[in-house]
């Protein structure tokens, strides 16, 4: 049987493919026809009863004979090849789907069916009825119908997979298992099992030829095994001493070179050793820091390129060839300074040391890298401190020097050269007696001795003569340490020229001089006036002659008037001072006002002066311009013409020239008085100078009105001229220009106008002063004016629940409760009716009072004193809201 | 009266409310109560399958063309022949009811009734022939 089994061994593999394939084919082929023939009988018996429902329904339609619908129809829907079956009826060319079987088909769902081809349709036409019938076969019952017909090809395939399986495990019994024993004993063989006879016994005759051929290798192989391992044995031994005593030399090794790595490691600088060829062989810790790069990623790399500029490369790579070429190297074995360059690009300032080692054959180049940078950077800054320090010194505005403990110059900054005219070599190391020759110099060197010996020295004063200028310096003296372990001491020196506090000091010694001469003069001026007013009044009360009242009232008044003149020019030389006057335009017809100016009362008879206007080119205009204060101007000037001009003329030339929208004026006031010499004309401008102080003596005056004149006419944009020669006579001048007024923006003039309408009115006055309430009762006595009075606040307020008033006059300052109080009072608790204007009555004569009393609620502000014409005028221009009074 | 009903034929005498007064239903074993005209509908839109005694309902109708088909048509479903003949081919074709069964004429109907338990059919007064006589046992 032997034979039967090597053809089985050699016809089983290719029997096993066929057998395989046939299987597939069967398994694939049969189902898929079957598939196929079934969906044709499917589609062929849908198109028999389709067709059969039409002809039923046809026939219903045209002989109404509905005897077989219900027998086709009836069971459509038992019918497990059917999906659904449709009816579809046409009428008018429209199609529509009348019923369907299950209920829920619809004429949509048809049409998306139309292309599969289970979708049977049969056409009707039956009298009435046209339209077709539609039938979708069941997939799933072709399904179920292929799964029963395939059933028994699928039994069939699964026994000859059995058969085949059965076949296969047959036919390994017979020819794999004596294949794997051959396997297995050659891989006993492979691990050196030598030892294991090989068993032949097979029924293959192949296999056991194979058998005997394998237990032949086996024997040769533990014969050439026991050969090989006597050899073994002799050399492991011979290989056991060497192997020692290469052990014990990598070990002595192995130490010198962790020594050596230990102390490249450790080092403080950075070192890299590089070959011949400039290639880095060694890259310590401190190098990986300085430079950015690791050792495994600096191992190998071209020197030059890793850490040398590119600038200094050439000159390194022409230095290696030069070495190389001649075996000398300038820059090796010494330490120098130059660049090297960081992983990120910084080329930064090294110490550098090179030398070069020969380790066998080759030679390596050792250099050692300390990173400079920090150290310039200091150095650097050291210097620019030490510069700024020296720009500072030599900058300051003052004189400052260094002595030694030897009263050596160590150090002058160059305004101390620069006043004491010297140059910093003559000075430097030298004591102060060796540069200077003056009459301070022992004195001075005194001084520093006792600084030194640690006393205390105010700073003295000392001059310079200088081009013929005499200069003054504050000098001071102390002393200084600098440093901390061996602190060196210095003596510095600091001056202070005091050149301009001292011409200060003697311009305000001089002002305090010309303030007291003013005083004195403003007090005679005060007194004069009161004196004449308490011996006239005085004598008024003795006198019963009526003849002299009125010569003394006329007096008195005077006297008043002069007064109050001066006090006004004293508080509107102050305002003007503080740049508080403030101009108030309005139209001013100037040919009228120039023709309005009159001579000037100065109370001074100085015989006959007689007074000339001379006016041109004024006609018809009329200027927006401050009247007060340009009046204010001209009765300055003109009272000083009239008052120093014994006799002759005063003369008033105005000349005046449109131009454009503004109107230019030149005025002058000419006297043929005593005349301003040239060095006082300046001086007279000034506040409370006179030419000379015996002109106040003789002539009377503050010395306050030019300088008033001054100042008003700068807010005017213009500025005094004088022109005089002594005892010739003075002339005046200046020029002004104003806005014109066009006629038709020119404003009636009111106050001419307005008429006397306060007879009658309901006046209430409140002032504490008893003198104060008969003035005010002896001006409103001619008035027919309602007149009452109230001593106090609290008494107003009570008046004021009595009585009505047209308008209330109320003083500022009266004890208990002041006006402003008794105003609040009035308003809070509407005592008074909101439309009865109240206005303060007051001394106090400033701007910002007057502000202050009309934000505070006052309908106006009269300043005391007043007189009777501007009472009046001020009642009739502040009329009350209620006209009441005047009927 | 004791009847014994041997025909269920209800005769349409009259029209529109006057239906229930004037109809008399008769037939086998099935009349002995009135059926309402609501009950009479059903049975002829096919929604009724079998009478109470448990017979199956057959529609009988005259042929399509007929005056009665129509009136039939209006009274059951309220709409023309056509719609009707329509009506009734979806039930069936879906299966909800026994085709009806179609007659040449009045007289065909009654004979056909009184042949078929459980058959019904309409006679509208107005289509009915003059000599047409009910026999009514």
């Amino acid at each position: 049987m032997n034979w039967l089994n090597s053809l089985i061994a050699r016809i089983w593999g290719p029997f096993g493919l066929m057998a395989a394939s046939l299987l597939l084919l069967v398994g694939i082929y049969i189902p898929q026809q079957q598939a196929v023939t079934l969906r044709e009988f499917q589609v062929a018996e849908l198109d028999e009863l389709v067709k059969t429902m039409a002809i039923n329904i046809s026939v219903a339609g045209k002989y109404d004979d509905w005897s077989r619908l219900s027998e086709i129809f009836g069971n459509i829907s038992e019918r497990p090849s059917l999906e659904f079956a449709a009816l579809i009826l046409e009428s008018d060319g429209q199609q529509a789907l009348v019923a369907s079987n299950p209920p829920d088909i619809t004429m949509a769902s048809v049409i998306e069916l139309e292309q599969n081809p289970l979708l049977v349709r049969a056409p009707f036409e039956g009298g009435a009825f046209n339209g077709i019938v539609v039938v979708l076969g069941s997939e799933a019952y072709l399904d179920s119908e292929l799964a029963r017909l395939n059933l028994p090809l699928q039994i069939a395939m699964a026994l000859v997979v059995i058969a085949v399986v059965f076949l296969y495990f047959f036919l390994a019994r017979r020819v794999s298992q004596p294949l794997r024993v051959v396997r297995e004993v050659a891989e006993s063989i492979r691990e050196g099992d030598l030892t294991t006879p090989v068993d032949g016994d097979t029924r293959i005759w192949e296999l056991r030829s194979l058998n005997l051929a394998l237990d032949r290798l086996r024997s040769g192989l533990l014969e050439q095994r026991r050969t090989n391992e006597a050899l073994t044995r002799g050399m492991e031994q011979e290989i056991q001493r060497q192997t020692k005593d290469l052990r014990k030399t990598l070990d002595e090794l192995q130490d010198s070179r962790n020594l050596f790595g230990s102390v490249i490691e450790s080092a403080l600088d950075a070192m890299v050793i590089a070959d011949g060829k400039s290639r880095i062989v060694e890259w310590n810790r401190k190098a990986e820091q300085i430079f950015g790069w690791s050792r495994e990623e600096a191992i190998g790399q071209a020197l030059d390129k890793l850490i040398i500029p590119h600038v200094h490369r050439e000159d390194h790579n022409k230095g290696m060839e030069h070495y190389h070429s001649s075996g000398k190297g300038p820059v090796l074995n010494k330490l120098f300074q130059t660049q090297a360059l960081r992983r990120d690009g910084e080329v930064f300032e090294i110490e550098l040391f090179i030398t070069a080692v020969q380790i066998g054959k080759e030679e390596v180049f050792s250099s050692f890298i300390r990173d400079i940078t920090e150290s310039k950077k200091l150095s650097r800054d050291l210097e620019r401190q030490r510069e700024l320090n020296s720009e500072l010194l030599n900058g300051l505005p003052m004189l400052i020097s260094l002595k030694d403990v030897d009263l050596k110059y160590t150090f002058v900054n160059d305004r101390a050269l620069e006043a004491l005219e010297q140059d910093r070599g003559n000075m430097i190391g030298r004591r102060e007696n060796e540069v200077f020759e003056t009459y301070w110099v022992e004195d001075s060197m005194k001084l520093d001795r006792a600084v030194w010996n640690g006393e205390k020295v105010a700073p003295t004063e000392n001059t310079l003569q200088r081009e013929g200028d005499t200069q003054h310096f504050l000098i001071g003296r102390y002393l200084i340490s600098v440093g901390r372990e061996n602190p060196t001491s210095y003596l510095l020196t600091y001056g202070f020229e005091i050149s301009q506090l001292k011409a200060v000091q003697q311009q305000l010694e001089t002002a305090l001089s010309t303030k007291d001469e003013f005083l004195a003069t403003v007090s005679h001026e005060i007194r004069t006036p009161l004196h004449s007013i308490i011996v006239l009044a005085d004598l008024l009360n003795q006198s019963n002659r009526e003849e002299e009242h009125a010569e003394f009232a006329e007096n008195i008044q005077s006297s008043s008037r002069h007064l109050l003149e001066l006090v006004n020019d004293i508080l509107d030389f102050s305002k003007a001072s503080a740049k508080r006057i403030e101009l108030a335009p309005q139209p001013l017809a100037i040919e009228q006002f120039v023709s309005g100016m009159n001579r000037v009362e100065t109370g001074v008879r100085l015989g006959t002066v007689s007074f000339r206007k001379d006016a041109e080119g004024l006609e018809g205009v009329t200027v927006m311009a401050d009247r007060m204060r340009l009046n204010q101007i001209l009765q300055n000037l003109l009272s000083n013409a009239f008052k120093f001009t014994e006799e002759g003329e005063v003369c008033l030339r105005v000349r005046g020239a449109r131009n454009g929208d503004r109107f230019d004026m030149e005025w002058a006031v000419i006297d043929q008085g005593i005349g301003i010499s040239a060095e006082d004309q300046e001086r007279v401008l000034h506040a409370f100078e006179q030419a000379h102080s015996g002109i106040s003596r003789k002539f009377g005056g503050t010395g306050l009105g030019l300088g008033i004149t001054t100042k008003l006419l700068r807010l005017m944009d213009s500025e005094l001229e004088i022109e005089s020669t002594l005892g010739q006579g003075a002339t005046f001048r200046f020029k002004l220009s104003f806005p014109i007024v066009e006629p038709a923006d020119q404003k009636q003039d009111m106050d001419s106008t307005k008429g006397d309408s306060i007879s009658g009115m309901r006046m209430l006055y409140v002032e504490d002063m008893l003198p104060n309430q008969m003035v005010m009762k002896a001006m409103c006595k001619p008035w027919n004016l309602q007149l009452t009075i109230a001593s106090s606040g609290k008494e107003a307020i009570e008046t004021c629940r009595e009585h009505t008033f047209d308008l209330v006059l109320m003083d500022i300052q009266m004890p208990e409760m002041d006006g402003i109080e008794t105003l609040k009072v009035l308003k809070s608790e509407d005592i008074l009716p909101s439309h009865v204007p109240v206005h303060a009555f007051t001394a106090h004569a400033g701007d910002d009072e007057r502000d202050r009393y009309l934000q505070l609620g006052f309908a106006g502000v009269l300043t005391k004193p007043l007189t009777p014409q501007e009472l009046k005028q001020f009642l009739n221009e502040h009329p009350s809201h209620v006209e009441g009074y005047r009927n | 009266m004791a009847m014994r009903m041997q025909l269920f034929l209800l005769a349409l005498l009259s029209s529109g409310s006057a239906w229930s007064q004037m109809g008399t239903p008769i037939g086998n074993d099935l009349g002995k109560t009135q059926f309402p005209e609501k009950k009479l509908k059903e049975a002829f839109l096919g929604n009724r399958a079998i009478w109470n005694s448990g017979q199956s309902v057959v529609i009988v109708l005259t042929n399509t063309q007929s005056a009665s088909f129509e009136k039939t048509a209006a009274w059951a479903l309220n709409a023309d022949a056509f719609d009707y003949q329509k009506h009734w081919l979806s039930i069936v074709f879906q299966g909800r009811a026994d085709a009806p069964v179609f007659v040449k004429d009045e007289k065909e109907m009654i004979s056909y009734v009184r042949e078929h338990p459980g058959a019904i059919g309409i006679l509208h007064q107005e289509t009915a022939p003059d000599d047409l006589v009910i026999r009514v046992e």
